[in-house]
Formats: structure tokens, sequence, C-alpha cells
């Protein structure tokens, strides 16, 4: 199983690729200007399609940066 | 659409062609794709009344593909389409709008109210207008664009075809987030068909041809090897009925292929299983020269330019050869995965056009008929003979309001015999008809043969005792008849009767020495590179006694001399 890390740097690339910029495992929304709030749901389309996962209206609004992605992945 | 594709980019292009026309693509994939080739500038002022973003950033990818880079302005909200607009034309006006609110709002009404803004629109700019709405019923789309139908350079999108063929159009979460409805199925749909259909069928002319290689492009095989037990894959069958659609849609299909002829024959003869047969082709070049010099002798008989062609082949080489021989044509890598290539070709930037007009589908009729035309001109003792065996009958259509788009798509077109290039779009075309002090004409012409359509177009302004014409063009398909005089006559009398000179606006451009020529016999005057050249009318004396049939079919209009 992969763990946690694994999942962060994943995260992190595919917020990158959507950006167009580089950005850390230490990502969010408050610390990146270009994640605004129509680049952070391409983020999350990008995201559900990488794992295979659909999120609740509230999980898409409640997740802020690249660790609460990961986290998210990693649960599965 | 320039092909910017250098021969040693054939490669990039390959490249950034397969990514794009997998089956599936994800917005991650369309995000990475740079094109690295020389994209124009196209402008774009939206009016819109919810976030449209999801649909753009996808499409830049596919924009890049056809060789544009969308500048989208700035726009609010704004649930009134109140069409404020400020600073410089946009190359192109786009409502993108979300029905949904306004439908409970005004019920029946909400129809005419649209049909209204984009009225509004209409009469403020004279860019092309794109119109995208989200939430019709199909019945409700066509119903406006039939009412539509007479806003020159107005285009409804075909909204409900995307979102209909799709399993989730919707996506409830995202309304309160993001402020659109569309599911990320939806955007990337929309950005696909909005980047290489919609916007290329508005804002460049239409690709004229497809020429197709044989072994390996659109059968597996290779016939000098396999002879005709060359292999039809379920795939090469997709994508020969797809050319035969296209065919079907007003596109001229021509085959180059290094092959012996005889082959070529037996091959289409022995195999009834294949949806193309050798009459489909306009124009078939087999022989073991460039595949260029095929070309280009592919493109003189269907009398159009290499430019106007999307070609494809198997070989990359083959393709880099083209490309660097003849700057401009299109290019498509047929690989070994053949319903990518069906992808490609079904949303080849310049495919699709926003109707079949009767024009599209007389052209490739209508060139069948060039080789009888050409015996009966070499069998006749002189040109009235020949006219009087032919038969041609000339239709003159003075200010019709039913062929702005015709006229327009004539301007735009044609390359040979275009005397000042101006280039004129719907909007412009319908202000020479409506504008007492100007005029358009619309010629058609048929004989014996075919219905070549309506193939030239002029337009002219009134100034004192003179004309003036801003434009002439013929399509290339209506000359070598020997009646360009006689069309630009007729035109004059219908539209300019009265006047006694007319002073022709001519300009220089790669290809239009067919015009230039034309106006340089009919004046007698060498041609500087641009500038205007008097004629007296009528342009020709004895018409009537031609045996040449002249209709003036309408005039709509009185002119204001």
């Amino acid at each position: 199983m992969k763990d946690s890390s694994i999942f962060e740097s994943e995260v992190a690339r595919l917020a990158s690729d959507i950006l167009g910029e580089p950005i850390g495992v230490d990502g969010s929304r408050d610390t990146v200007p270009a994640w605004d709030s129509l680049k952070h749901v391409e983020i999350i389309f990008s995201f559900e399609e990488a794992y295979g996962l659909r999120l609740t209206e509230s999980e898409m609004a409640s997740m802020r940066s690249v660790k609460d992605l990961a986290d998210r992945a990693m649960k599965g | 659409m320039a092909n910017d594709f250098k021969p040693h980019g054939i490669l990039d292009k390959v490249s950034y062609a397969n990514s794009l026309f997998m089956e599936v693509v994800s917005r991650r994939e369309l995000a990475l794709l740079r094109p690295v080739w020389a994209c124009r500038d196209v402008r774009v002022r939206p009016h819109r009344n919810h976030s449209f973003e999801h649909v753009i950033s996808a499409s830049a990818a596919w924009a890049g593909y056809a060789k544009m880079s969308m500048k989208w302005q700035d726009a609010p909200y704004d649930d009134a389409l109140s069409m404020n607009v400020s600073g410089d034309e946009p190359d192109l006006e786009v409502i993108w709008y979300d029905v949904e609110t306004i439908q409970a709002r005004l019920g029946h009404g909400m129809l005419e109210w649209l049909k209204g803004r984009i009225k509004v629109l209409r009469a403020i700019s004279a860019a092309p207008v794109l119109v995208v709405l989200i939430g019709l019923r199909a019945e409700q789309e066509l119903e406006l664009v039939e009412s539509t139908k007479s806003l020159p350079g107005v285009r409804i999108a075909p909204v409900c075809d995307v979102l209909g063929s799709l399993r989730m159009p919707f996506d409830s979460r995202l309304a309160k987030i993001s402020g659109a409805r569309l599911s990320e199925e939806a955007n990337l749909a929309l950005a696909k068909h909005l980047a290489c259909r919609w916007l290329p069928a508005i804002l460049t002319p239409r690709i004229k041809a497809i020429v197709a290689d044989l072994d390996q492009t659109i059968y597996s095989g290779v016939l000098g090897e396999d002879g005709v037990g060359v292999v039809l894959t379920p795939a090469h069958a997709s994508l020969q009925k797809a050319l035969l659609k296209l065919k079907e849609s007003g596109l001229f299909l021509a085959v180059v292929s290094k092959n012996e002829p005889a082959d070529v024959d037996m091959l289409f003869a022995n195999r009834p299983d294949f949806p193309l047969r050798i009459e489909d082709f306009s124009a078939i070049e087999i022989g073991w020269g460039s595949k260029s010099d095929s070309i280009s002798k592919a493109c003189r008989k269907m009398r159009i330019d290499p430019s106007a062609v999307l070609f494809m082949d198997d070989n990359p080489g083959e393709l880099a050869e083209v490309s660097g021989s003849l700057p401009g044509i299109e290019l498509i890598h047929a690989g070994t995965d053949v319903h990518r290539t069906a992808r490609e070709i079904d949303f080849y930037p310049g495919l699709w056009s926003w109707g079949v007009s009767s024009d599209d589908i007389l052209r490739v009729a209508d060139l069948g008929a060039e080789a009888i035309r050409k015996r009966i001109q070499d069998r006749s003792s002189g040109q009235n003979a020949y006219l009087r065996e032919l038969a041609p009958e000339v239709d003159v259509w003075v200010n019709p309001d039913g062929l702005i788009g015709r006229l327009a798509e004539l301007s735009q077109k044609t390359n040979q015999f275009n005397l000042s290039l101006r280039r004129l779009d719907e909007v412009e075309v319908h202000e020479y008809v409506k504008d007492t002090k100007r005029f358009a004409v619309g010629i058609g012409l048929k004989d014996c043969l075919t219905d070549s359509g309506i193939i030239a177009a002029m337009f002219g302004r009134f100034d004192e005792d003179k004309v003036i014409v801003d434009e002439w063009v013929i399509s290339c398909r209506a000359l070598g008849r020997g009646l360009e005089s006689l069309m630009a006559s007729s035109a004059l009398d219908a539209a300019a009767s009265g006047r006694s000179v007319a002073l022709f606006n001519y300009g220089l451009g790669p290809r239009n020495k067919p015009a230039r020529e034309w106006l340089a016999r009919s004046s007698g005057v060498a041609l500087e590179a641009e500038g205007c050249l008097q004629l007296k009318l009528p342009l020709l004396s004895g018409v009537a006694d031609m045996p040449v049939r002249i209709n003036i079919r309408s005039n709509e209009r009185q002119q204001h001399f």
C-alpha cells in the first residue's frame, strides 16, 4: 500500500499540471494565488478522474490543500 | 487556415494529435499540451450569465491544434444580457448563457427574449456571433435556429446534440461551488466542439478536399504485395464511411498513391465491400512520383489550391515531403490505430460546417461534368457553337436576402477569380444588400449538364453616374466556359442600369491571377499591384444575341440612383 507521502507527491503533481505552475506537497488554496475557486473545481475534476473517486458537494468545498486531497485519496 | 507545420515539425503534430485524439482524454492531459507551432490570436468577447472557465481552459489544447490562441475578454455575469460593450471590436462575440433561470421567469416568452438580445448584439457589433445556450430543449434550439436565420453572421451552436450524447451532462454538486451546472464530461465535450468545429467553421474557410493515400491508410495492407486481398478492417470500413459522409457534405475526395494504376482499378473493381467506390474520387493520381506532385495534379483537376486540402497518409516521411513542398496544406497521420485516425477526421478543424447548402452538394457533381464540357469545347468550331451545345443559363439575383451566406462564402473562399480580395463576411454582405447606395449580386449558372448553383458574386456602390465595383468573384469551377464578361455585364445591367462607366477595384494576392488577367484583358491596360480601373458600360454589346439565357431573378428593393 502506498504511504501518504506518495499520495501527496502525486496530488501535488496533479495540481501543478492543472495550475500550470509548480506546487509543493504543502501547497493549499491559502498559499497558492492561482488556486482560486474556479481552478479548485478543475483540480477536483482531475483528482476524481485520477483516483476514480466522486466527492460529495461538502467535500469539494472543504478540501483546501494537497494534503486534504492526498488524505482523501488514501482513504479511497 | 495556413499550415505552419514545417517538415521537421510533422512529428510534433503527430505526437500532439495522438494525445488529443485518444479515446478518452483528461483535463490534465489537455493542460499539458502546448502547441509548438504558430497560432493565430482570436479575440473573443463573451456575454454570459455563469462561469464557463472550465470549458475555456479545456478548449485551449484543442484550439492550439486548430492553430488558434483564444483571447477571452473578461466579462461579468449578466442575466439580462445587457450587451454593454466597450473597447476594440473582437474577432468573435460569444453569448454563453444558461437558460434555466430565465426559462422559469419568462416561460414561452423566453425564445423571443433571447432572439431580441441576439438582435441587439447583431446591431451593435460587426463581428460574427456564436450563441451557446445551455438548458434549451432540442425543439427550442431548432426554433431559435430558424428564427435567427435572417440575422447575418449569427450561429446557434447545436448544444442539445452535444449534451444529448453524454452520460451525465449536468452535475448538481457544482452549481454552488463554481456557478455552472455542466458536468466535467460536458465541459470537455463542449470544449472540443467549440475549438475544433464551431469556431473554425466561423473563422476560417472550410477545407475543400480530402486527399487520401491508399495502402495502410484506407485499408490494411499493401496493394503491390497483397493484391486485392488487402484487408478492410471494421475500423477502416468506418473510416471510409466517414470520408463518404464528408463527400456528401460537399467535400471533394481524391486519392494519391504510389502504386500501379491497373492494380488500383482492379482493387476497386474487385472489392464491393469497400464503402468507397472509385467514382467517389474527383481526382486519382497513381504513380511513383512524389506525393506533393501527385497532390498538385489532383488539385489542378479539382480546381482548388493545395492550401484547401487535407492530406492523410500512414507514412510520416510522405507527410514531411508534402508539407515541405506544399506550404499551407493540412495533414493527418493515418497511424496504426485507425479508430484514432477516424476521431481526428471527425474533429479536424475546418471540416465541419454549419450546414450543407445546395451549393456544397452541387460542387462535386459539377466538377464531374467538367470533363464532358472539355470534350464539347474541343469538338466545337468556336465559342458560340460551344455555348449553343452547352445551353448555359445565367440567373442574376440582385440584393438577395436569402443568398447572403452564400455570397459571403464566395467572397471568403474564392482565391483565383477574386478581383480585390476583400473577404467580405456575412455582416458586410448584409450591408451591401440593405444599403440603397450599394448593391450585391449573386449569379447562378446552369447548363445542359449540371446546375452549378450560385457561383459568382459582385459587390458595388453607386457614385453619381458611375458604379464602383468593390468586389467581383467567380468560383473557379465556373471558369473556363468563357462566360466571365457576360456574367459581369449581366450583373451590372441588372444592378446598375443606366450607368455609363464602372470602376473595378482590384488587388494582388498569391493566387488571383485569373481575375487580374480578366480585368487587364477587358480594359486593355496593364494592372498595378492594386488600384481601380474604369470600364465603359455595357461591358459587352450584343449579349442578347449570345446563345445564353439570362434570367433576372430578383430585385427585392428599389435602387436609389
